[in-house]
């Protein structure tokens, strides 16, 4: 039995040093809203993300609105740069996962 | 000269036939015009169409998302090397391997709205009957969470209404709840966090929830208020029992009424709350408090056939500080590190005349087996980082320690060797999750040690649960618990 734990370790490392992921992420957009703008709009992350479709929010990404878009809808985020760059990408993956089209029901 | 010449003649012709066609031309550009505003028109026309078919495809990918239930996966195949040390320096030893699967299904028919489910199956590799060496097994508290043959079982169905009275939004939810894995317990199990405080209350069970946000009435950030009504236990006998006996006279108490309350295990309820003290995304402080009545205690540990007694009430709380992230960098190191601490009370209410009967041919009263009222406490630790030898992994560290009357409702704990929130003594706990492909196949290795000061952790209410020193019970001829025991795990876990 040592020995099936020794195996299993080592495939699990050999897999784990191997692997690696990137990028944009949801759940970190999700984290950044709680921490960072969920007070200034006033509503869940969940509302927030619903007050678009997918295709919506992806126009906005896409015409580097989706900042404006924010402030918009958030009274307390105030227009411009107020919306660090580092965090618009995870905010739009976010926004896009639970957008008001996606069939994605959020955590209550 | 020659050249000369007859390029000259060249651009004399041409511009003669010009001289000739510029009617033809104007004409031409005339029409060429038209042509460009009908084509202009067109496009117009064109693009409202398919602004139009936009919206409406929109609209239909919009009701289709309300109008089906989205199923996900979640496939989990581990290695659990088992490890005990009894009183007596026995050391029983097991490696087990299991596949677990959990669908998935939510659906939000309205903004207000949601469902949401999960259905089970969690079986042993070759083995389709581990209730025949322990009939409690697939118990109702934690089905799901032990690992046994391909029944499928439900975990989780409830629905959640959002409304709102003025300035407090408030929530409305009843079902199969989710309480697996609430605040701090899922960060072990790389789950999403259930609102229950998985220090002191970690178990599948039926009830109902509703919960007040009083953040905009109160200005305190995140600040709500959660009512939990569960049921552990329900007094019924099933369909067409012809006699179901009374244990207490020893007579049969009735004929063919089905669904008919047993006579002397009454209902197991549970009331209590849920309030988030203060949370800003980052800090949370979250306070509960329950009343848990007729507890189950087994009527005879020689024979478990002859099934529950009421054997007293049980009040509790805990008070969970958790955060995510430390300072206000978000993607550093201490960003991303996230951090918890736990304070849990539990004190029994004994009913006097319950009886236990004990393997010795003896008999325990009360609870715990005692009459006495009797406090518990316990803490929690614990702290989750990223791991510095991967780009992705997370690391973590978690520490618990329960005194000699501490008692949880953590029956629904993912720890093969019992739960070790429930422990009353030390248990240390070390885990690293990775992601191996995308974020649909990640791996977890974890090793958790529980070194036991009382017996009688994560068993029932009535003697089982009594607490002695392992040495003194072995001694005292009681049996040969263990007082050591070791879970390491490993898994690749498949989820979309």
């Amino acid at each position: 039995m040592k020995t099936v734990s020794k195996l299993a370790i080592a495939a699990l490392l050999g897999l784990g040093v191997a692997a690696t992921t990137a990028t944009a992420d949801a759940d970190l957009g999700k984290t950044i809203y709680s921490k960072k703008y969920k007070k200034a709009c006033g509503m869940t992350g969940a509302k927030f993300a619903a007050k678009h479709s997918q295709d919506e929010w992806e126009t906005l990404m896409d015409d580097g609105e989706f900042a404006n878009e924010m402030a918009k809808i958030c009274p307390g985020v105030p227009s411009g740069d107020a919306v660090p760059a580092k965090f618009l990408e995870h905010l739009y993956d976010f926004s896009y996962k639970f957008a008001n089209d996606s069939g994605n029901v959020p955590s209550c | 000269m020659k050249k000369i010449v007859a390029l000259s003649a060249a651009v004399a012709m041409s511009v003669s036939a010009s001289a000739v066609t510029t009617e033809e031309l104007v004409q031409q550009i005339n029409s060429l015009k038209q042509e460009l505003q009908t084509l202009k028109k067109a496009q117009e026309k064109s693009d409202k169409k398919q602004k139009r078919l936009k919206k409406s495809f929109n609209e239909v990918k919009a009701h289709d998302a309300a109008d089906n239930i989205k199923f996900g996966v979640d496939l989990r195949s581990s290695y659990d090397s088992i490890n005990y040390k009894t009183a007596s320096g026995l050391e029983p030893t097991s490696g087990l391997l299991s596949n677990r699967l959990l669908l998935t299904m939510a659906q939000q028919p309205m903004d207000d709205l949601i469902f949401k489910g999960k259905l089970a199956v969690n079986k042993v590799f070759g083995h389709n009957n581990m209730t025949a060496t322990n009939g409690f097994n697939n118990y109702d508290w934690f089905g799901t969470v032990t690992p046994d043959d391909n029944v499928v079982r439900l975990r989780e169905a409830y629905f959640v209404y959002f409304g709102e009275m003025g300035d407090v939004g408030y929530t409305a939810s009843i079902g199969r709840r989710p309480s697996l894995n609430g605040t701090a317990g899922n960060l072990r199990e790389d789950d999403e966090e259930a609102s229950p405080l998985a220090h002191n209350i970690n178990m599948e069970f039926d009830g109902a929830s509703f919960n007040f946000k009083l953040d905009k009435v109160t200005s305190i950030p995140g600040f709500a208020f959660k009512i939990c009504l569960g049921r552990g236990y329900s007094n019924a006998n099933g369909k067409y029992v012809y006699t179901p006996v009374d244990f207490q006279t020893g007579t049969p108490a009735g004929t063919n009424d089905s669904y008919a309350s047993n006579l002397d295990t009454p209902d197991m309820d549970m009331i209590g709350f849920i309030s988030k003290l203060y949370d800003d995304g980052q800090y949370s402080a979250t306070l509960n408090g329950f009343y848990a009545s007729n507890l189950l205690g087994v009527r005879d540990m020689t024979n478990f056939h002859a099934g529950f007694q009421d054997v007293g009430d049980m009040t509790g709380g805990a008070l969970t500080f958790v955060a995510n992230g430390i300072g206000d960098d978000i993607f550093g190191f201490w960003g991303q590190t996230k951090a918890f601490a736990s304070v849990a009370i539990s004190k029994t209410d004994p009913r006097a005349t319950a009886v236990t009967n004990t393997a010795m041919g003896n008999q325990n009263l009360g609870m715990l087996g005692t009459t006495e009222k009797k406090t518990g406490n316990s803490v929690y630790l614990g702290v989750q980082m990223p791991c510095l030898l991967t780009d992705d992994g997370r690391l973590g560290v978690e520490y618990n320690h329960g005194t000699k009357w501490w008692r949880s409702f953590t029956y629904g704990e993912d720890t093969m060797i019992g739960s070790k929130l429930a422990a009353r003594g030390d248990a240390y706990e070390v885990y690293w999750t990775k992601p191996l492909v995308g974020k649909n196949v990640d791996m977890q290795l974890r090793y958790t040690r529980i070194n036991y000061d009382y017996t009688g952790s994560d068993m029932f209410f009535g003697g089982s649960g009594t607490p002695m020193t392992p040495e003194n019970m072995y001694a005292s001829g009681m049996g040969d618990p263990v007082s050591e025991a070791s879970n390491f795990r490993a898994y690749i876990r498949y989820r979309y």
